[in-house]
């Protein structure tokens, strides 16, 4: 498909290094050979290699990246359903590998969308409505819930608030994002599903911050 | 979507597939694809295709009765 060129020899030696490597150091190594693999695309995908593709090898690319990512949602799905069968209790792992790749392309989908302001309304309401839906749903009608409820009406409120006023939802946002990276991360100890939890909620409120910023400087087209 | 391309080709000094690809920097199947109608090119490219081809985008491609909505 593609011509023998610089990110050819680049990939090839990636590869040839991870086999190596992974033959005669550790075995982890061998996943470099994963790096080599998708070299291209990445580069592609981020625009960096652009000269090295013409646009029907790029269409290629992102419909083969799409199909991929279905059949790893599909895959981790049997493989959930296969551990759970078999009495382990791995849902969290899986369902984190499936939230990781569903919020990455759903944020980077919306963000290529270009209108920046709109896009960032419609992240902030979608994740407040979420946390308000999963805090009611897990609590049914209390004070309690109520109160777990809360910064999912305050992300509702706050994106709404963007709609007229953009800055100021990127700058509260970008605080909460801080926030919640900080509370998340290095305060409650560093374990594995605490750094995925910050992650996991941090960056789409800096990534919302950034898209309220740019879009302050341009006028609203179209919100919901 | 009817394609001219193949007889432009031809019609501009007998260029090969390989010799078209290189003149507007894209690959030899992405050229086999657009002559075989497998492949809906962008705008841009169709353009310079016609510039390079010495003919207009009209002239390269055409609508058919099924491309109609």
């Amino acid at each position: 498909m593609f011509k023998w060129d610089k990110i050819s020899w680049i990939a090839t030696g990636i590869f040839l290094a991870g086999l190596l490597l992974g033959a005669l150091v550790n075995e982890l190594f061998i996943y470099l050979m994963v790096g080599g693999f998708l070299l291209r695309s990445t580069l592609l995908a981020f625009g960096v290699a652009k000269k090295y593709a013409d646009e029907r090898q790029m269409q290629i690319q992102y419909h083969s990246g799409n199909i991929a990512l279905t059949v790893v949602i599909i895959a981790i799905i049997i493989f959930a359903v296969k551990a759970g069968l078999s009495g382990k209790q791995a849902f969290d792992e899986y369902a984190m590998l499936v939230t990781i790749a569903l919020v990455a392309k759903g944020i980077v989908g919306l963000v290529m969308i270009g209108d920046y302001r709109a896009v960032a309304v419609r992240i902030t309401v979608i994740a407040g409505v979420a946390i308000t839906l999963f805090a009611s749903l897990s609590h049914g009608f209390s004070l309690g819930t109520f109160m777990e409820a809360s910064p999912g009406l305050l992300i509702i409120l706050v994106g709404l608030i963007g709609i007229k006023r953009p800055m100021i939802s990127a700058i509260v946002l970008a605080v909460i994002g801080l926030g919640t990276f900080i509370f998340f991360g290095p305060v409650g100890g560093l374990t594995e599903s605490r750094i995925f939890m910050g992650i996991i909620l941090s960056i789409p409120l800096f990534v919302t911050a950034f898209c309220f910023y740019k879009g302050s400087k341009a006028k609203i087209t179209e919100v919901v | 979507m009817k394609t001219n391309l193949r007889k432009y080709r031809f019609e501009c000094g007998d260029l090969s597939q390989q010799q078209l690809a290189d003149m507007i920097k894209v690959s030899r199947q992405t050229i086999v694809a657009i002559e075989r109608g497998d492949y809906n090119l962008s705008v841009k490219l169709a353009l310079l295709l016609a510039h390079k081809l010495n003919t207009t985008v009209d002239e390269l491609f055409q609508l058919e009765e099924k491309d109609y909505v």
